[in-house]
C-alpha cells in the first residue's frame, strides 16, 4: 500500500498498530495510492444493499429480470460499488478525520455482477489549505477501480477536509 | 404492473419534470456502523462513539453518517419514480454535502429533470440526468447530486416487458 504504515525501525517491544494516518502534508499532488485488501461482492449483500437503500430497481434483486435485460446476473447497485471502493480508499486518504464534502466525475464503466471482486488505488488530484479552519486542508483525489479481470469498473473524484 | 411501471419510461421524461419522492427514510446508527463496516470503511467516526470526543475537536457528540450511506438512501428514494426502468448506470456528478446527518435522522429526497437525450452506444434506452436535492426532518438542506442513467425506451421495451409479465404473472391479464 502506497501510505505511510509501520516504522521499520520500530522496536519488538513497541505494540504493533496500523500506523499513522496520512495528514494532509503527505498528499503531494499525483502521488499515488495502492489501496490494500480488495473485496469481492456477494449476491446476498447486493441484494441487501439495494433494498435496505430503498433501491427500488428490480434490476438489482430479481435474477430473471436481469436475464430479461440481457445480463449474466443481477447487476449490482452502482452506489454500493461507489461505497465499497470509497471504503476500501478510507485508510490511506481519510482517516485522519474530516468530513466528506463532494465527489464529482463519478463514472459507472462496467457492470459488477455477484462474485465480482475489486481492487482500488487513488491519485492526489489537487489541495490547499481550508479558509475556514487552520488545522485542516482540503484535498482531491481521484480513485479507481478494476475488476478481477482488470476491467475498469468505477472512477471518481473525491474531496475531503483532512487534519495538517 | 409486473417488474416495473409502464409509466416510468425514457419517453416519459420532460426536462424540468419535479418529482417529490412520496417515501422517506430514517437512518439509525446501527445502519450507519453496519454499512461503513461491510464496505470497508475504517473511519471510526461513523462507527465509534468514544472516537467523537476528538474528530474535529469533539464538535459532534455522536458518529456522523457516512457520505456513501446518504448518497445510496437518496438515489434509493428517488428510484421507483425515476429509475424502475434503468438499463445500466452512467454516473454522478456535483455531488456536494453540505450538513452531516447522524442516526435517527429522516432523509427526504427532491428531483428534477434536468437532460434528456440519446446514447449512440445503447439505442434501445435514453439518457436521463436529474438533480436530487435531500433534505432532513427539520427541512434543512442535506446535499445535492446530479445522477445520469440510462432508461430502457418505451419503443423498444414495452412488448418485451409485457412478455416478461406473462410468463412470470401467469395468471394476469395485460390490458389492451
Amino acid at each position: 500500500m502506497g501510505g505511510s504504515t509501520h516504522d521499520p525501525g520500530q522496536s519488538a517491544s513497541e505494540p504493533v498498530s496500523a500506523g499513522r494516518f496520512n495528514r494532509y502534508d503527505d498528499f503531494t499532488v499525483g502521488r499515488r495510492f495502492d489501496h490494500h485488501w480488495g473485496r469481492t461482492i456477494m449476491a446476498e449483500e447486493a441484494i441487501s444493499f439495494a433494498t435496505q437503500h430503498v433501491v427500488h430497481e428490480p434490476l438489482r434483486f430479481n435474477r430473471l429480470y436481469a436475464h430479461h435485460l440481457g445480463y449474466n446476473d443481477i447487476v449490482v447497485s452502482s452506489m454500493l460499488v461507489y461505497a465499497i471502493v470509497l471504503g476500501l480508499s478510507v485508510e490511506d486518504l481519510s482517516e485522519s478525520g474530516g468530513p466528506f464534502l463532494g465527489s464529482d466525475e463519478v463514472r459507472f464503466l462496467a457492470p459488477v455482477y455477484p462474485g465480482d471482486t475489486v481492487f482500488a488505488s487513488s491519485i492526489v488530484v489537487s489541495r490547499r489549505p481550508s479558509a475556514s479552519k487552520q488545522d485542516y486542508g482540503i484535498v482531491e483525489w481521484e480513485t479507481s477501480s478494476w475488476n478481477q479481470g482488470g476491467e475498469p469498473v468505477i472512477s471518481f473524484r473525491r474531496t475531503n477536509l483532512v487534519r495538517r | 404492473m409486473g417488474a416495473t411501471r409502464a409509466t416510468s419510461y425514457f419517453e416519459d421524461f420532460r426536462v424540468g419534470m419535479e418529482f417529490h419522492h412520496r417515501r422517506s427514510r430514517t437512518v439509525a446508527q446501527e445502519e450507519n456502523a453496519r454499512w461503513s463496516l461491510v464496505t470497508m470503511n475504517t473511519a471510526q467516526a461513523h462507527w465509534n462513539h468514544e472516537a467523537m470526543k476528538t474528530y474535529l475537536d469533539g464538535r459532534f457528540d455522536r458518529p456522523i453518517v457516512n457520505a456513501a450511506v446518504v448518497l445510496g438512501i437518496a438515489v434509493g428514494l428517488t428510484s421507483q419514480d425515476i429509475s424502475e426502468n434503468i438499463f445500466a448506470d452512467v454516473g454522478l456528478d456535483v455531488i456536494r454535502l453540505t450538513t452531516p446527518v447522524f442516526g435517527g435522522d429522516t432523509l427526504t429526497a427532491k428531483s428534477v429533470i434536468l437532460e434528456t437525450g440519446d446514447d449512440p452506444a445503447t439505442p434501445h434506452s435514453g439518457r436521463v440526468r436529474y438533480r436530487i436535492l435531500v433534505s432532513n426532518q427539520a427541512d434543512a438542506a442535506v446535499g445535492t447530486l446530479e445522477r445520469t442513467v440510462l432508461i430502457k425506451r418505451k419503443s423498444e421495451w414495452q412488448e418485451r416487458d409485457a412478455a416478461f409479465v406473462t410468463k412470470h404473472w401467469p395468471h394476469r391479464e395485460l390490458p389492451r
